[in-house]
């Protein structure tokens, strides 16, 4: 499903910073990966680059049979509304929506009809568990509950990949468990295929594969 | 507070330049309009006061009448009065010279036996004209400056055509005076002539314009003072030269007062857009300030860094508004001066500007204060960020609360009120008027967040329906952001609030005048002896009246006289005209009192019609008596009613013509108004008066069309100002849309991160991006309309009633708030473009991280 081949990321300073140095990696669908490594090892720079936030200085990514290498700024927008889901650390919800709207926001994107949009908004937000918080702006909302909305609006399109950056990072223990069980739940659910970022080693427990780096190289559970 | 300001906030200043740099502009704009128009004030003040300083030479005091004039006998009663060392009368008259070239020139008509010991002159190559006897014998000798006579290669002998009472005569130069002291003023345009040679000329009869006093050594002017006062009467001014520049002192005012409002203007719309400034920066700041009140700052620490920060905005864009201003207070002068040249007739030369400290300083304080006003919801919001909810990464704090119930309907109520106390009795004064527009606009600005969300509602279903998606998109981020939109509404509602201000002042200025107009000028044929209908330089004798009747074709024959006096510190303008014929040609519009009491209470009788703003400046009615001062002593009036009349902005007083003889001793006429026989052309009976009088008399025949066209002139020159202060009101507005949008964008890269991560196309945020910038366009036109509407209203029917008592019908200026819409959009688009494509630019995942 994913392919990293030699993937490199240069950030050109004052001095040079080499995020990640000739990174490889397969992931095949449905497959539950954790990324783990300490603080600046290059985890989150990855993520980046697999979900086409951010290119590559060097080496390339293909995302189901797509090598993002050559997507100009149009296509890789439409690929990331299609086939990645993002949930971010900090939720990144935007702050003046309801919950219901930020979910429908990929759908609105993607110009799915109204109707159409309001039905699958709420399915979603019923299935992370929150439909008695349809109308409820994101600073009303607990951290747990704000990443339960991240969640359905990273599932908002049925993407075939999740991205997940460190998804309990902002949470307390318990509702981090919460979390992780549902995030579990919807890769079994809907099949998708999850890459998750964490310095936690409980959360990492639940996936299916573990890979470590240090210093811009995977080290530890590479291909 | 000055540690956190040099480690902090210098830094952030250097952050977000853009943002600072358009937000000080609306700082800078304000104090450079008020600068600019102080400096120019003060240049032609002290410019003013040289002149009249010069031309009045020994002189200490001054007499005079009005425009009447004062008989020669006065300045021997002056004489006689004890402690006058010198006593000399004076015509003073600007004169047209033939040749274009030459320009106008300013005739002081001396009487040149004695005026030596008033004035200087120092003539060149000799001590004094080299045929004193053959000067003051031959009614055609003149002596010029010698800055004239260089720019005109004039020499002693040249001779110099001129245009008098008497039609185009010939002068010949008998000395050039040397460049000093009188020959000085007025950029050398200045010619003297024998006090009788321009009595004759001039058609003065055997009045004079004024009488110079010189005291004898040791003598004060209040030792003389009230002796000369019983001696002479009330009916003539006594007073230092100087306070005779009061009239082109108040003609400089009103256009003054206008530019005045335009720097408030400008600087109340600087301070919405640094409450704009600083709410998006102490939102953006909530985690530094967390980590600041971690590290031990106190909430008044925090606030006081950014009140500093305030301040120093306002002090940089103060003292760059200061010298701008002083930059463009040259073009400001120019003006002023040209408005002076009108009235004068001849320019006052301004060499160079005077900046005076004293205002420059008052200007920078005003724009301190106003971006102190600005910042100060901010800065309080500042003190109240939770510590703890700002360092959590991530959690969003509510910081402004934004529109609640009680300040709409606390709004509502305010605005409500106003209306009903501008329009009562007892808000008749500057102050209670000014105070009460002020709690008008706040009223207002309490009303916007709510409307603003109101109108955002009602673009949702068209927005969606013209633009799919991204307009769904655009007008669902305003309906769900009011808090963020208020203060770019609100800056955009009164910039565009202000224009419509104007445009009502002018378009119901405009109005009214017009169809006054149509009242007013009715007569078919119109001869002055002035070349314009507001100059009267020279008068007619009432003889050319009966001569005039004689023409074949001329029906009836009215004789106008107009003059302005003095009235309680004011100088309304003083008319006279056979009544009775008069208004068998006219019908006034009364405000108060029937016309057909106006003959038996006027014709023969001391009744006077007085225009409808002199009864509200000076609170009198039908029915109230009035004192004027005439040449025969103080006269009690009778008001006989009141009329809509716009000729003078101090008011009007109309008494009938053998009153006004009798009383002012004056029978001299300033425009003949003749009305036709039946079936006779205007243009004919126009060229048989030019043929029959253009020889012997100054004659300018307007027929009514003709009037109507310099009437419309005069309306448009009048207007002018109101155009400038318009294309500022414009300009300030661009800066509100600019300013605002930019700040409300690049405010929300994350946001476009955040659309970006989630598959938004570039072309797709843009679009989003911009249809919202386009949306608070249309929702601050629509309220800019709404306040323009109701504060014009107020502004030309009540407040414009406290400075000159006229009361416009308000006029809504439909055609400027149609126009504004496609305007707004495009400033909108535009505004928007940069600030967008920049955020665009922005890497994602930089945006997301961006606070």
């Amino acid at each position: 499903m994913i392919q990293v081949k030699n993937v490199a990321k240069r950030y050109e300073g004052k001095r040079t910073v080499h995020a990640l140095r000739g990174v490889s990696l397969n992931v095949a669908r449905g497959e539950m990966v954790a990324m783990m490594g300490p603080s600046g090892c290059g985890k989150s720079t990855l993520l980046n680059i697999i979900g086409g936030l951010d290119r590559p200085s060097e080496g390339s990514v293909i995302v189901d049979g797509i090598d993002l290498s050559g997507l100009d700024d149009n296509t890789l927008s439409r690929l990331r509304r299609e086939k990645i889901g993002f949930i971010f650390q900090f939720f990144n919800l935007l702050p003046t929506l309801t919950a219901q709207e930020n979910v429908a926001l990929p759908l609105h994107l993607a110009r799915i009809r109204r109707n159409e949009t309001a039905v699958r908004s709420a399915e979603l937000l019923k299935t992370v568990g929150l439909e008695d918080r349809f109308d409820h702006l994101p600073d009303e909302l607990s951290g747990g509950e704000q990443q339960r909305v991240a969640m359905a609006r990273a599932l908002a399109l049925q993407p075939p990949v999740i991205l997940a950056d460190e998804p309990t990072g902002n949470l307390d223990s318990k509702t981090g468990q919460e979390v992780l069980l549902l995030l579990k739940k919807l890769q079994e659910q809907f099949g998708v295929t999850v890459i998750m970022v964490t310095h936690d080693s409980v959360a990492a427990g639940s996936c299916g594969r573990i890979l470590s780096m240090r210093d811009g190289q995977l080290v530890d559970g590479r291909e | 507070m000055f540690t956190l300001l040099r480690r902090i906030s210098i830094a952030e200043f250097r952050r977000h330049l853009l943002r600072n740099v358009l937000t000080t502009f609306g700082i800078i704009l304000g104090v450079a309009i008020f600068s600019a128009m102080r400096s120019a004030n003060s240049s032609l003040g002290k410019s003013l006061s040289d002149t009249i300083g010069q031309i009045a030479g020994k002189a200490v005091l001054q007499v005079t009448a009005g425009q009447g004039g004062l008989p020669e006998e006065v300045v021997d009663k002056v004489r006689a009065v004890r402690g006058v060392n010198a006593a000399v009368p004076v015509i003073e008259a600007v004169v047209h010279t033939s040749d274009a070239m030459q320009g106008n020139i300013l005739i002081l008509g001396v009487d040149m036996a004695g005026d030596g010991s008033m004035r200087d002159y120092a003539i060149e190559g000799e001590d004094a004209v080299s045929d004193p006897l053959g000067f003051l014998a031959q009614p055609d000798s003149i002596l010029v400056s010698q800055e004239f006579a260089a720019r005109n290669n004039l020499s002693e002998g040249s001779s110099i055509e001129m245009v008098t009472a008497l039609g185009k005569k010939k002068f010949t130069v008998k000395g050039i005076m040397q460049p000093k002291g009188m020959a000085k003023a007025f950029g050398g345009n200045i010619g003297v002539m024998d006090l009788y040679a321009a009595e004759y000329a001039f058609g003065r009869g055997r009045t004079v314009d004024r009488v110079d006093i010189a005291l004898g050594e040791g003598v004060k002017i209040d030792d003389v003072l009230p002796q000369l006062q019983s001696t002479l009467g009330s009916g003539y001014k006594i007073e230092p030269p100087l306070r005779r520049g009061r009239q082109t002192e108040s003609l400089i005012g009103a256009y003054s007062r206008l530019l005045f409002i335009s720097s408030l203007l400008a600087l109340l719309i600087g301070i919405f857009l640094i409450f704009n400034a600083f709410s998006v920066s102490v939102s953006q700041r909530r985690v530094q300030i967390g980590i600041l009140r971690a590290l031990g700052q106190t909430r008044v620490q925090i606030q006081g860094m950014f009140l500093g920060e305030s301040l120093v905005l306002g002090a940089i864009g103060s003292i760059v508004g200061v010298v701008v201003g002083i930059w463009i207070g040259h073009g400001t002068m120019l003006f002023m001066s040209r408005v002076i040249e009108q009235t004068y007739g001849v320019q006052i030369p301004i060499d160079k500007l005077y900046v005076d400290k004293f205002w420059a300083g008052i200007g920078f304080l005003l724009g301190v204060a106003a971006s102190a006003a600005g910042a100060f919801l901010p800065v309080r919001t500042a003190g109240h960020v939770d510590p703890a909810l700002a360092l959590q990464k991530g959690k969003y704090q509510v910081l402004f609360l934004g529109e609640n119930r009680f300040r709409r309907w606390i709004g509502m109520a305010l605005s409500i009120a106003c209306m009903a106390a501008g329009f009562s009795p007892w808000a008749k004064s500057i102050q209670a008027q000014l105070v009460i527009f002020s709690v008008l606009f706040v009223s207002l600005a309490l009303l916007v967040p709510t409307l603003s969300h109101l109108l955002a509602r009602l673009l949702h279903g068209p927005m969606g329906l013209l633009f799919g998606t991204e307009g769904r998109l655009a007008s669902d981020s305003l309906v769900q952001a009011p808090r963020r939109t208020s203060a770019t509404v609100a800056a955009l509602t009164f910039s565009l609030a202000c224009v419509l201000v104007m445009a009502s002042f002018s378009l119901s200025i405009k109005t009214s005048l017009t169809r006054w107009e149509d009242f007013v000028i009715n007569p078919d044929l119109n001869v002055s002896a002035s070349e314009s209908l507001t100059a009267r330089t020279f008068q007619f004798p009432a003889s050319l009246g009966e001569e005039l009747k004689n023409v074949p074709g001329v029906r009836q024959v009215d004789s106008l006289r107009l003059l302005e006096i003095e009235y309680h510190e004011r100088t309304p303008l003083l008319l006279s005209v056979e009544l009775d014929q008069w208004l068998r040609r006219s019908t006034p519009l009364l405000e108060e009192g029937r016309i057909d009491d106006l003959i038996p209470s006027m014709v023969g009788k001391n009744g006077v019609l007085i225009s409808n703003n002199f009864a509200r400046i000076f609170n009198v009615r039908k029915g109230s008596r009035l004192f004027l001062d005439t040449p025969t002593g103080p006269q009690e009036f009778e008001v006989a009613g009141v009329q809509v009349d716009y000729i003078s902005d101090n008011g009007s007083l109309l008494v009938d013509r053998e009153t006004y003889k009798r009383l002012w001793k004056d029978d001299r006429v300033d425009d003949f108004q003749l009305m036709l026989e039946r079936g006779f052309d205007a243009d004919t009976v126009k060229r048989e008066i030019q043929l029959r009088f253009a020889g012997s008399r100054n004659i300018f025949v307007l027929t009514n069309k003709e009037m109507r066209a310099e009437f419309t002139r005069l309306t448009d020159q009048f207007l002018k100002l109101q155009y400038i202060e318009m294309i500022i009101a414009v300009l300030v507005a661009i800066l509100g849309i600019v300013n605002s949008l930019t700040v409300s964008i690049t405010e929300r890269k994350r946001e476009i991160g955040i659309l970006r991560a989630l598959g938004g196309g570039r072309r797709q945020v843009r679009k989003a991006i911009m249809l919202e910038a386009v949306c608070i366009g249309l929702v601050g036109v629509t309220l800019g309309i709404a306040s323009g509407w109701i504060l014009g209203f107020y502004c030309v029917s009540s407040l414009n009633a406290v400075f000159n008592g006229w009361v416009f019908p308000y006029r809504f200026p439909a055609a400027w708030s149609v126009s504004l819409i496609p305007a707004v959009i495009v400033i909108s688009l535009l505004a928007a473009w940069y600030p967008c494509s920049m955020a665009l630019k922005t890497a994602i995942v930089e945006a997301l991280n961006y606070e």
